[in-house]
């Protein structure tokens, strides 16, 4: 019986052990002043286009952001009067409130498919878009993210579309402290049990143009073309005058 | 009498394609006249309302330009400029018109709205390669150390090329780049789906006033 227990015991300090290195959801939340970049009412605004969306942007859609009230986990996305190709910023913090640093890797969506959700540290200034996830965060630390929502090309044409975002994590399997990541803006007290101070965004952070690569305008011409073809018509016609 | 019409009617149909061929063989040189005239109205804005620069900054006699652009002209520019380019090494002094749009882009090169004013980041700018001015024909040719000015506002700004390279037609060249730069971006002569970018550096601000004294 004795060996049944210790058994037991070892797998479930292995699975303590593995578990470290997997996703937990539970180890950071979202911040608690989540702002839209689009929550103006009709006529105030202009809508953001997805890249290589020719329409012309209005005030059509705006986008409502709640956090989970319980545990700050999920964050629920609505897009009123939305469109295909209609895209919104949504700011917040990720507040790491587990006991150790952690990788945070992007965001889950769940609900409609027809939104597409992308997460973007604003912390420091990246060069691109998509080296800024995975990133970091210390325990206790707070990052300030933006999360590009857009509304996929392919999608249905509906008024609504709601989503509920969270985050998609990895405990950093050095475990403890990351004191030395200079990008954290967090708590460096090396009490564990002390919880992380609630912090509220007074602003949201700096904005900045989105880094999605767009596509340049085409600012050339074949100019043998247009030789080419007008010398071929100009002597094709000559040869039409002169024929009897 | 029937076959000398029908003789006639193949003249006149020659006639009006080697008219039309004409018109198509100088259709590039027909932009590029058409994007000077244009050219013409916008520069004469700079100097009648801001007096600046460009010429002061190469060296030239800024008065005898002055009357070369009637008022008049000036007056009934459809665009205003939203600001001046000077590249001394290639030779192009050029307005530039906010937007890159094809339409905008026939009259000159255009500022990037979703880029950065001057000295608040990556400033970028697309030009023709050829026809419509084909202000940026040349623009592969820029080397590391030239000089670009900018005159936006009060203000004239110094870059010096750091690179000029080749990139996709998407890109995200036009974007942040973590400091102060002027980014001028072109078509290749090689391939359509692809673009001369040149990066150059902020590296001093002067007010047009000052420059002119």
């Amino acid at each position: 019986m004795k060996k049944i227990y210790i058994l037991l015991l070892i797998a479930v300090f292995s699975l303590m052990i593995c578990g470290s290195a997997l996703a937990d959801a539970d180890l950071v939340e979202w911040g608690n002043n989540p702002t839209s970049s689009d929550s103006n009412s009709s006529g105030t605004g202009i809508d953001r286009m997805d890249t290589g969306n020719t329409n012309e942007p209005g005030n059509w859609g705006s986008t409502e952001v709640q956090r989970d009230m319980i545990n700050g986990k999920t964050l629920e996305v609505t897009i009123n009067n939305g469109y295909p190709g209609y895209q919104s910023y949504i700011d917040d913090t990720i507040v790491n409130d587990s006991g150790s640093a952690v990788s945070v890797t992007g965001v889950s969506v769940t609900g409609d498919p027809s939104i597409l959700v992308e997460l973007k540290n604003m912390n420091g200034t990246p060069t691109t878009f998509s080296d800024t996830v995975p990133f970091d965060i210390a325990k206790g630390g707070i990052v300030p993210v933006r999360l590009i929502v857009r509304v996929r090309q392919v999608a249905a044409q509906n008024n609504t579309y709601t989503a509920k975002v969270v985050i998609d994590v990895q405990q950093d399997s050095k475990g403890g402290d990351d004191d030395d990541d200079d990008d954290i803006i967090g708590d460096d007290d090396d009490d564990d049990t002390t919880p992380p101070e609630p912090v509220t965004l007074s602003q949201p952070p700096v904005k900045e143009p989105i880094k999605l690569p767009v596509e340049l305008p085409y600012t050339g011409a074949n100019v043998a073309l247009f030789t080419g073809t007008g010398l071929a018509l100009g002597g094709f016609g000559l040869v039409i005058r002169r024929k009897k | 009498m029937a076959r000398n019409r029908r003789n006639n009617k193949w003249k006149h149909i020659g006639t009006a394609v080697v008219i039309t061929a004409a018109v198509i063989l100088l259709y590039p040189f027909l932009t590029d006249i058409y994007s000077h005239f244009e050219q013409t109205q916008l520069v004469g804005q700079q100097e009648l309302v801001q007096k600046p620069s460009l010429q002061e900054v190469q060296g030239k006699d800024n008065t005898a330009t002055e009357d070369d652009s009637p008022k008049g002209k000036v007056k009934s520019a459809p665009i205003d400029a939203w600001g001046y380019l000077n590249i001394p090494s290639l030779g192009v002094t050029t307005a530039v018109v906010e937007g890159t749009t094809p339409e905008m882009l026939t009259i000159a090169p255009g500022w990037y709205t979703e880029s950065a004013l001057p000295g608040q980041g990556n400033t970028a700018i697309a030009g023709h390669l050829n026809c419509y001015g084909s202000y940026f024909r040349r623009l592969y040719t820029l080397g590391v150390g030239d000089q670009i000015f900018l005159t936006y506002k009060d203000k004239i700004y110094c870059y010096t090329v750091e690179s000029v390279t080749t990139i996709s037609s998407v890109s995200d060249i036009i974007f942040p780049c973590g400091y102060n730069a002027l980014t001028l971006t072109t078509c290749t002569t090689e391939d359509k789906e692809m673009r001369t970018g040149v990066r150059a550096r902020l590296v001093s601000v002067q007010d047009v006033e000052k420059q002119q004294s």
